[in-house]
């Protein structure tokens, strides 16, 4: 009854015997990685072993690797199993249940014979060696059967896994799988094909990855491949910078981009796409070499397993990545030449290449000239014509200007955007000419987009104002809101400083921004968003950040050029109001000596100012609401935070002029949240906001008698 | 002064429909179709990806003996479309439709 005397549990037979023969040995200790196999990798499409591994396969019939080398490889009863394989598929097929032992014994009588039928040249006593033990086995089968019989068809789908027929069948799948697979192995020697891929990754270095792979390391990053992409990103500075660094390639930081399903693009990357169905199933079929195990939980065994493929196939990846790491270090060692030269040959061959593609056309591309020679000038000279014309008296060459000066800041932005990602593989040290070269680079990127902005003279002649014209556009809030990263204090209080000074131009001020209906109003409250959400942050921020006086400065500014009342009505003045107020009421505190400070003096002067120009008209600051029209309840969350940093500022009498003009305000929505009809998170969003203004005063909603 | 700057970038034909990105344009393709969309994206074969295009076909019904041709068009939505640069008859803006 030993394990090799039955030998490996090969493919298994279409008849009863071989599976119970199959069953039994499975219930061996020696057998529980092969039966876990089938369990974990049931859907797994054939593995192959990685090459330097694979060196049995032409003495075992492409037995599996677990039985060769768990134990004894039992030659005869593999070229039993293999002949029988070929002689019987159509057995398989028609196989009866076996549900008595009689029919079992008549069916398992047929098949012994067909079974031995065509391996005439085994021997004879072999073969009766066979039917007595078959016999043996017979029986243990029928008890298995017997046992298996009784149970209900939920029972039985459940203990399918397990099932000796459903493991012993699927075995034979994967060997057919692995087989189909393997048939045509070992084509080309293991140099032929480092030598293929060598040319191939050859092809596509670049001397730099970011820029030229630049849409799929965005796509990566903003699928939330985050982790993994800054690793690529990281590891590729280090394979285009200096090659003594060039060893650095750590496992765990390919590992989680490998599990990404966006693993594409990047030079190591596109290497690993094409080789990555390949490299995952040797690292499948790693497993089970890699695990020699003699027993202990079936569970631990999984885990170990799972870790083993898994930690199989980052050292494949990383096998990957350090065979593309020698091949890019050797391509570099020998820089690829445009134009070939050999010695004593007249003329140079051009080597044509992705990056040095034939030229088709001789275009000749001068500052002073131009295409064609006969016209010289009208191009230049009707854009200077319409250059020239920079007020409301030529509107289309206006907008065209605005949209060249937005387009310069771009191409500003997004120069300055990739020398930051440069930076990074810049050395440490100050002194060093590429470090200046850069700092230079950023400078003039940083110019350029800026002067487009014209935002140092924040009041000019000309209406509206530059910077407006930009704003007016979705992407001109865009490229602003992107510029102002790169921007320093003094620019950004320039910039502020032209936005407030020039805020009743501002599209997003336009008449009324609550006046609009139907798709008008959709698109202007897409455009108020964008200003509000990329504009605005830094102005504010700039504001949280700055000393009394410049605050100061900048209300009276506000009120200076703007039609208080009337721009109140639009969120981003209310916004910036509230700012204001709260950023004074805060550094009022701070103040050491609050009476005396001349800036509190002035603040407080400004309050009033501000007061005075507002009473009478702050219910106007609610959005007007078109009548049946479901309330949402954040559509004034604005003008109740600001009545809130208004009231948190006033002196009792200016206090109890607010509530005389809120009154009403705050008695609708009362009783609207009060409405049976309002679901209650409208309800209690609603009171929230109304809360925030009461609040401020010292007062509550549930004190509010309707 | 910020005249000479701005101006600064040579206009070529391409530059022109740089300007138009992210903008609604209106393209008029080779068999007799035509595109209005928001342009997302182009290179210097005029490959283009746009957004919310509608496209329009126009059909000629050539009916027998020449008794008379009617023209009609089909209208198709497509939320997101890239199209190969060498179809590519004009660029435009939009026509103002009141």
């Amino acid at each position: 009854m030993s394990g090799s005397f039955f030998g490996g549990t090969n493919a298994p037979e279409d008849d009863p015997i071989a599976r119970g023969r199959a069953e039994y040995l499975a219930s061996t200790v020696t057998d529980l990685d092969n039966r876990l196999e089938s369990l974990a990798l049931e859907d797994n499409l054939g593995e192959q072993l990685p090459e330097d591994q694979d060196t049995f396969n032409t003495e075992t019939f492409d037995a599996d690797v677990g039985e060769i080398t768990n134990r004894e490889f039992d030659f005869f009863q593999s070229t039993l199993t293999n002949q029988a394989k070929l002689a019987s598929p159509q057995q398989h097929q028609n196989q009866p249940p076996p549900q008595d032992t009689m029919q079992m014994l008549q069916s398992m009588g047929v098949s012994i014979n067909h079974s031995v039928g065509p391996e005439a040249g085994a021997g004879s006593e072999g073969v009766d060696e066979h039917r007595r033990i078959t016999t043996l086995a017979e029986l243990e089968a029928k008890i298995i059967s017997q046992r298996s019989t009784p149970m209900s068809g939920v029972a039985q789908t459940v203990h399918r896994m397990a099932d000796p027929e459903t493991i012993a069948r699927r075995r034979e799948q994967r060997l057919e799988r692995e087989a189909a697979l393997t048939r045509y192995n070992n084509m080309m020697s293991q140099r032929d094909k480092e030598y293929i891929v060598r040319i191939q990754i050859s092809q596509l270095l670049t001397d730099d990855p970011a820029a030229d792979d630049f849409y799929c390391h965005m796509y990566q990053l903003s699928r939330g491949a985050i982790f993994g992409a800054m690793q690529q990103q990281q590891q590729q500075q280090q394979q285009v910078g200096l090659t003594s660094r060039s060893g650095e390639m750590t496992e765990a930081g390919r590992s989680p981009s490998v599990s990404n399903d966006s693993r594409r693009g990047t030079l190591a990357g596109v290497e690993l796409q094409n080789s990555t169905g390949q490299e995952r199933r040797a690292g499948k079929v790693g497993s089970p070499v890699s695990k020699q195990q003699t027993g202990g939980e079936r569970l631990q065994q999984q885990q170990h397993l799972a870790r083993a493929r898994r930690s199989n196939t980052q050292s494949s990846m990383a096998r990957m990545q350090q065979q593309v790491q020698r091949i890019v270090n050797e391509a570099r060692r020998r820089p690829k030449v445009a134009h070939v030269a050999a010695e004593g040959a007249l003329g140079k061959i051009s080597v044509t290449s992705a990056r040095n593609p034939k030229q088709a056309i001789q275009v000749q591309r001068s500052h002073g000239g131009s295409v064609s020679q006969g016209s010289p000038g009208p191009l230049t000279e009707a854009g200077g014509a319409l250059v020239g014309l920079g007020d409301a008296r030529n509107p289309t060459a206006e907008r065209r200007k605005t949209l060249r000066a937005i387009e310069e800041v771009y191409t500003g932005v997004l120069q300055l955007e990739q020398l930051v990602r440069e930076q990074a593989r810049l050395p440490n040290v100050a002194d060093h000419p590429s470090v200046q070269g850069w700092v230079a680079a950023y400078g003039a990127a940083k110019e350029r987009a800026w002067a487009e902005l014209e935002a140092t003279q924040p009041i000019l002649n000309v209406y509206p104002h530059p910077l407006v014209r930009v704003l007016a556009f979705a992407k001109g809030k865009r490229a602003v809101g992107r510029l102002v990263h790169h921007l320093s204090m003094d620019q950004v209080l320039a910039l502020t400083t032209t936005i407030i000074a020039n805020f009743e131009s501002l599209d997003v001020c336009r008449v009324g921004s609550f006046g609009y209906t139907g798709a008008a109003e959709a698109q202007q409250r897409e455009e108020t968003d964008l200003f509000l959400h990329l504009v605005m942050p830094t102005a504010l921020g700039f504001l949280a950040e700055a000393s009394l006086q410049i605050v100061n400065g900048l209300f009276a500014l506000f009120m200076e050029r703007n039609n208080v009342a009337w721009v109140v009505r639009t969120r981003p003045a209310l916004v910036f109001l509230m700012v204001v107020l709260g950023r004074t009421a805060a550094l009022k505190q701070q103040q050491p000596q609050p009476q005396q400070s001349q800036e509190v003096y002035q603040a407080a002067e400004l309050y009033n100012h501000l007061f005075n120009s507002l009473r009478g008209s702050l219910a106007a600051i609610f959005p007007q609401r078109p009548l049946g029209h479901m309330p949402s309840p954040t559509e004034d969350m604005h003008a109740w935070q600001f009545l809130a940093a208004l009231a948190a500022s006033a002196s009792a009498e200016q206090q109890h002029a607010l509530v005389a003009e809120a009154r009403e305000k705050v008695l609708e929505k009362v009783q609207l949240a009060k409405d049976p009809r309002v679901p209650a998170e409208v309800s209690a969003a609603i009171l929230v906001n109304v809360n925030m203004f009461l609040n401020a005063l010292g007062l509550d909603a549930s004190q509010v008698t309707t | 002064m910020a005249e000479t700057t701005s101006s600064s970038v040579i206009m070529e034909p391409l530059d022109l429909v740089r300007l138009r990105l992210d903008e609604e344009v209106y393209l008029k393709l080779r068999g007799d179709r035509e595109l209005c969309g928001r342009l997302h994206a182009y290179d210097q074969h005029l490959n283009m990806v746009l957004g919310n295009v509608q496209e329009t076909i126009t059909i000629v019904d050539v009916s027998e003996e020449g008794q008379g041709q009617s023209i009609h068009t089909v209208n198709r939505n497509v939320p997101m479309l890239f199209v190969r640069g060498d179809g590519v008859i004009l660029v435009s803006s939009p026509p103002r439709t009141a």
